[in-house]
């Protein structure tokens, strides 16, 4: 099973494990770039509502360079996960392989760009900080947008206050005695915990290692991401008749694997909005 | 193909924002001189008959070795360099360096590890007010303001009145 499976319907079925595993590891490697950036740059790569709300006060200063590139910031997020949509749903249809990767693959090659950067060519200027800043908010953005698009919007692995409430809603749910036996509301919370683990761990890491080896720690994020990556190409060819690239033109629905399980349809809650 | 074009022009105007603006390390650079070093909370009152209270700079050597300055002329030139002229004369050489969306100054002296962080409140053509975090024991933030040096002023005309 590929971790970067296509929950929709015509597709093959995700499973819990599926989301386990990707939003642990790809939850990881957010929490370990953020933690990267903030002692490199002083900035968060994956703090969307921050650099709103500094964009917010910029704008009350008059600060004019100092909210053009939050404003670019953000915009490289939203730009991330715009991209990230339009490789799967665009090539879903003939190459889904191939639109599920390419975003994760874009990210991985994106992150090991800083590393290098970091590690050869960095001056420190402050153009310079602004432009790293901007690459790794779009990889942060490129990731939430794969990850949540493959996944139904299940997953989402650099939206800390969203994991937040949506613990809180769960761990008041759980506790009450007659929600304990909903297979999907336990599904749900200890995914949100594996993806909070993995963040903080993640972050611990990333921090551990920056302090110790500077940029070169971030080859660490990026080899994460292509352990998934490696996984996925490694099962999409062993499991080679669902796989198959579509042909162009053919209207033939995909075939589904022997004894994968069928998932719920996500309800609508589990789809947030933004 | 329209798609493509359409997200090709959005990243030209998107990347064009990267120059909305002035620079701030442009705007830093030139001499500074120092016109008041207050603590946001301080507990005694300042010398009489100056408008400015007499601070406390902690050396990152040692916490607690307290170096009392007056009149301080800040430098900053093209290539990181910062020089502070104090009133004695002395000179202390750092490296500047602007982080972050440029709110962030950090200042780095040669031989050590120690990094000085300054938060950058406010920098335009003639005024430079720095944050400057001392910790809980000095009660909080120091704040420094900066004014545009005239190119005639030196360390030994003291502080503007």
């Amino acid at each position: 099973m590929m971790l970067l499976e296509h929950a929709g319907p015509g597709g093959r079925r995700r499973t819990h494990r599926h989301d386990y595993l990707l939003g642990g590891t790809t939850a990881a490697v957010a929490g370990f770039v953020n933690v990267c950036s903030v002692i490199a740059f002083f900035a968060f790569s994956s703090n969307v509502t921050g650099h709103v709300a500094i964009f917010a006060e910029e704008v009350v200063k008059g600060h004019w360079h100092q909210l053009s590139v939050v404003l670019l910031w953000v915009l490289s997020f939203l730009f991330g996960a715009f991209a990230a949509n339009l490789s799967i749903t665009r090539l879903g249809g003939t190459r889904p392989v191939v639109g599920r990767l390419a975003p994760l693959f874009l990210e991985l090659v994106l992150i090991a760009t800083v590393a290098y950067y970091g590690q050869h060519h960095y001056a420190e200027t402050l153009r310079e900080t602004e432009v790293l800043v901007g690459l790794l908010v779009f990889c942060m953005g490129l990731q939430n947008g794969a990850v949540a698009s493959v996944s139904g919007g299940v997953v989402k692995t650099t939206h800390v206050t969203g994991l937040f409430t949506d613990l809180g809603i769960e761990l008041s749910l759980v506790l009450q005695r007659r929600r304990q036996v909903d297979p999907q509301l336990l599904f749900k919370f200890r995914l949100h915990l594996i993806i909070l683990a993995g963040y903080v761990l993640g972050g611990v890491g990333g921090g551990a290692l920056f302090l110790q080896f500077g940029f070169s720690a971030l080859y660490v994020a990026s080899a994460g991401l292509l352990a998934v990556l490696a996984h996925d190409l490694v099962v999409s060819r062993v499991s080679s008749p669902v796989f198959q690239e579509r042909p162009a033109g053919s209207s033939e629905p995909w075939a589904s694997e022997r004894g994968i399980r069928g998932r719920p349809e996500p309800d609508a809650s589990s789809v947030r909005a933004g | 193909m329209e798609s493509a074009r359409s997200i090709g022009a959005w990243s030209a105007v998107l990347l064009s924002l990267l120059g909305c603006g002035s620079d701030p390390e442009e705007l830093l650079l030139g001499r500074w001189e120092e016109v008041e070093w207050r603590y946001e909370k301080f507990d005694g009152e300042g010398p009489p008959g100056r408008k400015w209270v007499d601070g406390f700079r902690f050396s990152h050597d040692d916490p607690a070795e307290v170096v009392r300055h007056e009149a301080e002329f800040w430098e900053f030139k093209p290539g990181r360099e910062l020089e502070i002229s104090l009133r004695n004369g002395d000179r202390v050489h750092s490296r500047w360096r602007l982080k972050g969306r440029g709110h962030v100054l950090t200042l780095r002296r040669p031989g050590t590890e120690a990094v000085e962080l300054y938060d950058v409140k406010e920098l335009g053509e003639g005024v430079l007010i720095l944050n400057y975090d001392i910790g809980m024991e000095v009660r909080g933030i120091a704040r420094l303001e900066f004014r545009r040096a005239r190119p005639e002023q030196s360390a030994d005309a003291g502080p503007r009145a």
